[in-house]
């Protein structure tokens, strides 16, 4: 097997447009659920996931280079045959810059530029699509052999005529007849954009001609749709989808001004969702907190905001497909699943052959359990060791054990790693009453005959991964993860993670296997499996980096200071509990009633969670409080993925700690973390403050 | 211990639990980042390519951490490996060209007195005469490679491009004094090649060394240089220590004008281990690093002292060479040949 080769060392081939033989051979079909369906169809879609959840792979189906490269390859085109019959046009905000008119200024003031360049950006936006779409009906067009008769461009003049006499573009395509001078005259346009915001034009306002042209946002592109369907280039029954991906650009704002006219385009552009003109379906691709955020679904020139299921459809991938709150998902597993068996067919075609199916299970094996988890730990028969194993002799032990309950578990401890397990939760189960109402714990009465924390199945299952974690942490080694069903669950369900995960581990067996000679190396390809030691070792990698890119997004260094006080929180409370009272102490709760408070600092605690779930760094899900009279709570974890830096297991199996907000602002304050946003505009001042004014007196 | 063995060691470190609650996978990080530069950067370090020892940086590594048994001694050889300086050759040709842009042509245009009042295009012609025409570039030293330092500056040719020290050997040192020596170079400098018309003479001298510890090297060659061939002298110590850039600042001083010194690289004292280092802040690990090589020392008995020559104690590296400034516990194999180093030394006199 050759061992240079890291299948999984380029993560994201969505972005890369410069092949699409790659994206037909690694695209999983799985994630190709009813719930997608609609994308395929008509009405304004959503679709939205946290990053690297595979959005811009499934908007990508859309593009017909795609499609033609699935017919290059000779592979079936995914999409089910009632739904491939559709043109689609548009623009990622990221490759294409057009967020970049934020840089630029009409140098008349900061109020001018709010009022003027939105519509500069609407101007931008237009042309950039009805080029894109021009392009896709000629590239479809030609290829009749793959798209049937969805665009016939017999009546092409007809066409450009039509649209050039159109009066939303003000004139600017006055004296077009051919295609050929339409293309250049949008180009034209496109190309004045580039320089301005590059800075490349000697005069720094747009010129007359630019200025008087603006065109309104989407109508040119609906009218084009329009003229298509007028010379029968395409039926009525085509529905023209514009794709519009990575909305969340507008949302990385660095400044003020740049926040503020960034979020002036968003509205811009939600005014194109709002029109739900039924001539175009939009079709947006979007981060989670490029939506979830109020504030940004405000409609240009109206005080109307976007409605879900009025203005567009939204699909979060996280939630209905991969069901992110829950750590077994059949879809996800299976997309998981596809996923890696496509990137190792495809780096290792010519020399793997047939590969078993499954090969993630096989390569990374099965799931540990609770006793394969502690089975690095040295068997000790040093009572000293033991009880320290045990915590016994713990800071945080109110109470004692008698000598009997001592020996007894001692003894449970020596026989073996099964036994060791069972010593930690039998210690545990000693330490507890019993029941709410009880005060006597079970320690006070003789060590029982029966094994409570092995006949009662729940009670254990539950507090398996605190024991774990307990005792490998009083042994002074690390919790660890390895195997399939770990990796699966550490993903959170973002394939992004899951393949991260697998290219740190098969780094780390390539580097492995390198120092090796080659009768001792291993093929994966025919059997072999990855040492759950290096399993670890690029699981913890992983991790760490995952946790490292936390800065990356705006506000991004916030959130990291905050995970981590959250994380070595979360860690030391599970550790602490020796009762094992909190088994799901992994997580944290918070009662609706105070968090939704209108109080302007809870306000601000809400933004800057809601902005960490939809960055991904946080999970979030409601549930009912164990106190029935409480009402509804919030439950927060930090994404599985950042679980092994901060030694928490991920599973959630019972209720997370009920904090309070106090509880959680007192954490914020000693991350020195500020979540307050600067809303209020600045007061303007003729009188300045002094630099160190206790020196001025 | 083989690489294979140093990985699974490395894993186990990560497992163990510091004390510390996050799981930072700190030493499969640093041996990652090693791993990257020994790829690149690293990959070529000449000593190595001699049957003795493994060209291949990684492996080199496994087994100088396997000299030691203690798992604390080797987590700390481990970190201390990401301190040290290695210079590739691409470093070096940098140097080259910093020495040049940065430090000869400023000087050499004070000394000729030309200054961009006379124009930019006028001033950049007397300069450039200057350099390629009438000064002498020369190293100190054989580990100084004169060549390309002229290939990457495209400097024009003078054909002799002795070492100094040599030079100041044989004129001063050797058994007689030979004072013809520097006669014979003055002659030289006013007549550097027989043609008609001759060749401008050469009225600057530039003298480069790539690392200078103590001084104690090039010293004579640049007093000597200064004081016997009367012309300006620059000195453009490549990579220098702090206390060879004090014995050279004095000398700059008591020559009182005929030698400049211009280093490119200036190490701290911090960047030392060792006496050197005279309590400055160094490095994190600086402490330990000190008691473990005078550990070492005492039980492997190393051809030089605990930190190097004359208690230098720098942690640099060179493609071509480790100097003896250098810890020993980097580039010795011992007295009785019981130490893997990392970059193993090719000493200059046996």
């Amino acid at each position: 097997m050759n061992i240079t080769i890291n299948p999984f060392q380029q993560l994201y081939f969505s972005d890369d447009t410069q092949s699409e033989n790659n994206y037909v051979e690694l695209f999983s079909s799985e994630v190709l659920q009813t719930a997608i369906h609609p994308i395929f169809q008509g009405g304004n879609v959503v679709l939205s996931g946290t990053q690297g959840c595979g959005k811009t792979m499934i908007l990508s189906l859309l593009r017909p280079e795609t499609r033609i490269a699935y017919w290059k390859i000779g592979k079936d085109f995914p999409v089910n045959k009632q739904m491939r019959n559709f043109v689609s046009a548009g623009v990622n905000l990221t490759r294409s810059r057009i967020a970049d008119i934020v840089q630029v200024t009409l140098h008349r003031g900061d109020e001018i530029d709010e009022r003027e360049l939105p519509f500069y950006f609407a101007d931008f936006f237009n042309y950039l699509v009805v080029d894109d779409l021009i392009k896709s009906v000629e590239t479809i067009g030609k290829h009749p052999e793959i798209f049937d008769s969805t665009v016939v461009l017999s009546n092409i003049d007809n066409f450009v005529a039509t649209v050039a006499r159109q009066d939303c573009w003000f004139g600017y395509l006055d004296e077009i007849s051919t295609l050929e001078d339409l293309r250049r005259r949008i180009s034209q346009r496109i190309d004045f954009y580039r320089r301005w915001v590059n800075g490349n034009l000697i005069d720094p306002e747009p010129p007359e001609e630019i200025r008087s042209t603006k065109t309104n946002i989407g109508e040119p592109i609906a009218r084009t749709a329009d003229c298509l369907r007028e010379a029968g280039i395409i039926s009525d029954l085509v529905p023209v989808l514009i794709r519009v991906d990575q909305i969340e650009e507008l949302h990385r704002a660095f400044t003020d001004r740049q926040r503020k006219l960034l979020l002036l385009f968003r509205k811009m552009l939600n005014r194109a969702f709002a029109s739900r003109d039924a001539r175009v379906h939009y079709r947006a691709g979007t981060r989670r907190y490029g939506w979830t955020n109020p504030d940004y679904l405000g409609v240009w020139g109206s005080e109307a905001r976007l409605e879900n299921r009025r203005d567009y459809h939204l699909i979060d991938m996280d939630e209905e497909l991969f069901a992110r709150g829950e750590t077994r998902n059949s879809i996800f597993e299976r997309f998981s699943i596809d996923a890696f068996q496509k990137r190792v067919e495809y780096y290792f075609k010519s020399e793997a052959g047939v590969l078993k199916p499954h090969l993630a299970k096989s390569i990374f094996g099965k799931h540990p359990n609770a006793v394969d988890r502690i089975v690095q730990l040295q068997e000790s028969k040093d009572n000293a060791q033991i009880d320290r194993a045990l915590g016994v002799d713990s800071a945080a032990d109110g109470g004692s054990w008698s000598e009997d309950w001592r020996n007894f578990l001692r003894n449970l401890y020596k026989q073996g790693h099964e036994g060791m397990l069972d010593a930690v939760l039998a210690a545990a189960w000693g330490r507890q009453t019993g029941g709410a109402r009880s005060k006597r714990q079970h320690r006070e009465d003789a060590p029982p005959i029966e094994a409570p924390w092995k006949e009662r199945k729940w009670w254990r299952k539950e507090r398996l991964d605190l024991a774990v974690l307990q005792l490998v942490t009083r042994c002074q080694q690390r919790f660890m993860w390895w195997g399939y069903d770990d990796i699966r669950s550490l993903s959170g369900g973002n394939i992004t993670v899951f393949l991260h995960i697998c290219h740190r581990i098969w780094d780390g067996f390539l580097k492995n296997e390198s120092s090796l000679p080659e009768q001792r190396r291993t093929n994966l390809l025919n059997g072999g499996a990855i040492d759950r030691n290096i399993q670890a070792a690029g699981i913890l990698f992983a991790s760490n980096e995952w946790f490292n890119k936390l800065p990356e997004e705006p506000g991004g260094n916030a959130r990291k200071n905050f995970v981590e006080r959250l994380g070595v929180r979360l860690n030391e409370d599970m550790i602490k509990d020796i009762r094992m009272a909190y088994p799901g102490g992994n997580g944290i709760s918070l009662a609706q009633t105070e968090f939704n408070s209108e109080v302007e600092e809870v306000l601000d605690l809400r933004v800057f969670l809601r902005e960490a779930v939809g960055y991904g760094v946080l999970f979030e899900s409601e549930h009912s409080s164990k106190v029935k009279s409480s009402g509804r709570r919030l439950k927060y974890y930090l994404n599985p993925i950042l679980c092994p830096r901060f030694q928490i297991p991920e599973a959630r199996t019972k209720e997370p700690y009920y904090w309070r907000l106090d509880e959680l602002f007192d954490l914020i304050r000693k991350a020195q973390i500020t979540i307050s946003k600067l809303k209020k505009p600045m007061v303007r001042s003729n009188s300045s403050l002094p630099l160190f004014p206790d020196l001025d007196d | 211990m083989t690489l294979e063995q140093l990985r699974a060691k490395v894993r186990e470190w990560d497992r163990q639990h510091t004390g510390d609650p996050i799981a930072s996978a700190h030493y499969e990080q640093l041996l990652n980042q090693l791993q990257y530069h020994a790829e690149r950067e690293w990959r070529v370090y000449l000593p190595a390519e001699h049957p003795d020892f493994n060209p291949n940086y990684m492996e080199r590594l496994a087994r100088w951490i396997g000299n030691l048994s203690d798992e604390s001694d080797q987590k700390l050889l481990l970190e201390y490996a990401l301190y040290i300086s290695f210079f590739s050759h691409d470093d070096f040709a940098a140097m080259y060209r910093t020495a040049f842009d940065r430090e000869i042509m400023p000087w050499v245009a004070r000394k000729i007195g030309a200054d961009l009042s006379l124009g930019a295009k006028q001033f950049h012609e007397r300069v450039t005469y200057q350099i390629h025409k009438k000064t002498w570039f020369c190293p100190i030293t054989d580990s100084m490679d004169i060549n390309e330092f002229y290939k990457v500056n495209h400097l024009q040719g003078v054909g002799h491009r002795p070492h100094f020290s040599t030079l100041q050997y044989l004129a001063e040192s050797a058994g007689n004094k030979n004072p013809g020596i520097a006669e014979n170079i003055s002659y030289y400098m006013a007549n550097p090649r027989a043609e008609s018309p001759p060749p401008p003479s050469l009225d600057l001298i530039v003298l480069l060394e790539d690392i200078v510890g103590s001084g104690s090297q090039s010293i004579d060659a640049v007093r000597w240089a200064a004081e016997t061939l009367g012309k300006p002298v620059l000195f453009i110590p490549l990579i220098i220590c702090p206390r060879g850039v004090e014995a050279l600042r004095a000398e700059e001083v008591r020559l009182g004008g005929r030698l400049t010194l211009r280093p490119v690289i200036e190490l701290r004292r911090g960047d030392l281990l060792g006496p050197e280092r005279k309590g400055a802040e160094g490095w994190g690990i600086a402490a330990e690093l000190e008691c473990l090589a005078n550990c070492c020392s005492t039980d492997v008995k190393f051809n030089y002292n605990p930190f190097g020559y004359r208690d230098t104690g720098s942690s640099l590296v060179t493609y071509s060479n480790t100097p003896d400034n250098t810890l020993p516990i980097v580039h010795d194999v011992g007295r009785f040949n019981n130490w893997s180093p990392l970059f193993p030394r090719v000493y200059r006199d046996s």
